[in-house]
């Protein structure tokens, strides 16, 4: 941590990122329930499957889930982060159903994810 | 300084007061703000005289490019102070033949051109060269055009900022008006408590947890909390929001605030006007947290292609 007193008296306060969090919603071409527990499993059989025990050993944290639109927010060590990003995008089924991740945002800070200006729809509903 | 001098337009802003319950329509009102969309404006049409001199030089005019992603696409931005940035491709660089600084990023990968026009200075008008050079080659370039959403917030208090609307209706633009919302939720939680003299967070909780907190309220995580707090998060465009939260604080109702200013993730420029990328992601936001005294926290979210 880095915190820096400005000319004005107040602190500016600089990180570099340990965490990346990332949104991702899980698609399947069938109606599915997926708990909590399954996804996680399911992120980590992809990370085994493309990287073994060095990318299943990645911290990686299901920080908020919904389970009715399988979306949910990732917290991924930086050091890990290209490794999931890879193993997601590359994950093509879960177990006999194909599937597929879609990554919709990214960002350094969990605060950065609670707004997307490409998402925002700035037009009036007619 | 405040929120109006750091920098570009934003989207989003969202508040969130711990302790004591606070009706925000009181302190926000959507209606004193004339945001809205027009369609297919070229470049050219931005820097007439007569443009320049009702809406650029008399207030506070923001514009941006709107469906344009910087790490793809061409960007414009016309910022407060009257500075066009064009944050150019190669190829529409190499047609358009006007002056431009690499990007600070070109050494990572990134090919992209700035082009930064003053459009008030004394010599940029008709008839001086500067002037004459950008209105035939921004003519000649004929990609050079985009939809964009544009804030105008005039000097004089008597004019109505949504004359620049009319303006561009009267020049044959369609313009529609933007989508303002705003929501309000109320969560039980566990408010941290903070010392603006204790960032490192010796006897109170760090700056950087609280950031995590913050961006937890914000983004709905259950947290199985207890105690009771209120937050609210407020999706508008506002004016002058920082003055009236800080007369709220001097009532000492609450301990502390935050306001995070959610600014374009595809600006070419972010907070002070510096450069602004888009790499893993496009970061572009700006979190204060004051205290009962005056004093800030100060939280730049910024993007790994960003200058400080």
């Amino acid at each position: 941590m880095k915190s820096e007193m400005e000319s004005n008296g107040n602190f500016c306060i600089r990180q570099t990122a340990e965490y990346f969090f990332m949104k991702v919603s899980l698609e399947t071409d069938r109606p599915m329930s997926i708990p909590i527990a399954m996804m996680k499993m399911h992120i980590l059989k992809a990370l085994g499957s493309l990287y073994g025990q060095v990318g299943q050993s990645i911290d990686v944290s299901i920080i908020k889930y919904e389970e009715a639109s399988h979306r949910m927010i990732l917290r991924i060590p930086a050091s890990g982060f290209n490794r999931v990003w890879s193993a997601l995008s590359l994950c093509s089924s879960l177990g006999t159903v194909p599937c597929v991740f879609r990554i919709h945002q990214v960002s350094g800070s969990l605060l950065g994810l609670s707004a997307n200006s490409r998402d925002y729809d700035f037009h009036e509903a007619s | 300084m405040t929120l109006e001098q750091r920098g570009l337009g934003y989207f989003q802003i969202d508040v969130i007061v711990p302790g004591t319950f606070l009706h925000h329509s009181a302190y926000f009102s959507v209606e004193d703000v004339s945001s809205f969309c027009i369609e297919d404006v070229s470049l050219h049409q931005l820097i007439s005289e007569e443009f320049i001199e009702a809406f650029v030089k008399k207030g506070r005019l923001y514009m941006i490019s709107q469906d344009t992603y910087i790490d793809q696409h061409d960007t414009y931005a016309l910022i407060p102070g009257g500075m066009l940035i064009l944050l150019l491709n190669n190829s529409t660089f190499g047609e358009l033949g006007l002056s431009a600084s690499k990007s600070a990023y070109s050494n990572h990968g990134s090919n992209k051109h700035v082009v930064e026009l003053d459009l008030t200075k004394p010599c940029f008008r008709p008839g001086k060269p500067s002037f004459e050079r950008a209105k035939s080659n921004f003519k000649r370039c004929s990609q050079l055009k985009s939809n964009f959403l544009v804030t105008w917030v005039p000097h004089d208090e008597k004019i109505c900022g949504s004359s620049i609307e009319s303006y561009f209706k009267s020049e044959g633009f369609n313009a529609s008006s933007c989508r303002l919302t705003q929501s309000e939720s109320n969560d039980p939680c566990i408010a941290p408590n903070i010392a603006y003299s204790d960032p490192n967070g010796d006897d109170n909780c760090d700056a950087f947890s609280l950031l995590d907190w913050l961006g937890a309220m914000a983004c709905g995580v259950d947290m199985y909390v207890t105690y009771i707090a209120q937050k609210y998060l407020i999706k508008m465009n506002l004016n002058n929001l920082e003055v009236r939260m800080k007369e709220n604080l001097t009532n000492k109702t609450n301990p502390w605030f935050s306001l995070t200013v959610h600014g374009f993730h595809d600006s070419p420029v972010s907070w002070l006007n510096k450069e602004h990328g888009f790499h893993l992601h496009g970061d572009n936001a700006l979190t204060l947290v004051f205290f009962p005294d005056g004093c800030c926290w100060t939280y730049k979210i910024l993007a790994s292609h960003d200058t400080l």
